[in-house]
């Protein structure tokens, strides 16, 4: 294997790890939450997708692209 | 730019000071933080909403204060867009790093519900700014730019500050009734305000 194959693999490798470490702190990230915090977040999502479906495509993509979870 | 705690004795008292004058107040909270203030002023208010961007700290925000709207949102975008528009909110307190014009701005472009009394409560970290480039560079602030020129927005700060709220909520109808603020911090570079806002008679909705 060349210098540039093993370079490329080590970068491919480190970005798979990088991922895998983002998903999990996503996943982590539920489990301080009592189960009436993780229902008024499904709550939340609905509500803010409700909220969005009743405005215009471009508000409705405003709303959708600013907000990451809610908590209502 | 570092956010400076020494001033949360006096953060506390202004906003307990503003509580007094809204009956019934629905909170928005534009930079929720850790929840410091929280804590010290709105935990007995159950109704309100809040922005945090960054994710562990808005969950922190979601399990500290369950009767809440809580988002891990820019506020900036989703004040925009109308976001926290199902609640009649009247006390809005905004605590950025930076300058808050681009949020109040935000707010007030947007269509929600208006209260015939509004309070406002700033922490405005801009006065540095303009100390050392004047205030041309900040796009809310060119309009007072023009009207005071450019050597008096960090001397005058604070009067700025006022002249360029009332500028902002002007077009909702509101007007002035009540008004607060002081220089605070390491080179008074914070800036502090609270101001109450009445609708005229004829324009409550």
């Amino acid at each position: 294997m060349s210098d540039d194959e093993t370079q490329e693999r080590l970068l491919l490798l480190t970005a798979a790890l990088f991922a895998v470490r983002l998903f999990r702190r996503d996943e982590d990230s539920f489990v301080s939450l009592s189960p009436e915090q993780r229902a008024s977040f499904e709550t939340g999502e609905a509500m803010l997708r409700a909220e969005a479906a009743e405005r215009s495509a471009r508000d409705a993509a405003a709303i959708l692209a600013a907000v990451g979870k809610v908590w209502v | 730019m570092k956010q400076d705690n020494t001033t949360l004795e006096r953060k506390t008292a202004l906003r307990l000071n503003l509580l007094r004058k809204v009956p019934r107040p629905v909170i928005l909270e534009t930079h929720g933080g850790v929840g410091q203030i929280w804590k010290r002023v709105y935990s007995e208010i159950p109704c309100g909403v809040v922005f945090e961007e960054n994710p562990a700290k808005a969950e922190r925000l979601a399990i500290q204060r369950p009767t809440w709207a809580v988002y891990e949102a820019d506020c900036v975008r989703s004040l925009r867009a109308g976001i926290g528009a199902h609640l009649n909110i009247n006390f809005i307190d905004l605590d950025p790093y930076g300058e808050p014009w681009d949020c109040l701005e935000a707010i007030f472009a947007s269509e929600r519900p208006w209260p015939a009394r509004l309070a406002i409560v700033v922490n405005d970290g801009l006065r540095k700014k303009c100390q050392l480039t004047g205030g041309w560079d900040v796009e809310s602030l060119r309009p007072a730019v023009r009207q005071f020129g450019n050597a008096t927005i960090y001397a005058e700060y604070l009067m700025v500050a006022q002249w360029n709220l009332e500028r902002i909520v002007a077009p909702r109808g509101y007007r002035l009734s009540d008004w607060a603020g002081y220089y605070c911090g390491m080179h008074d570079n914070m800036t502090h305000y609270a101001a109450v806002f009445d609708l005229p008679e004829g324009k409550r909705q």
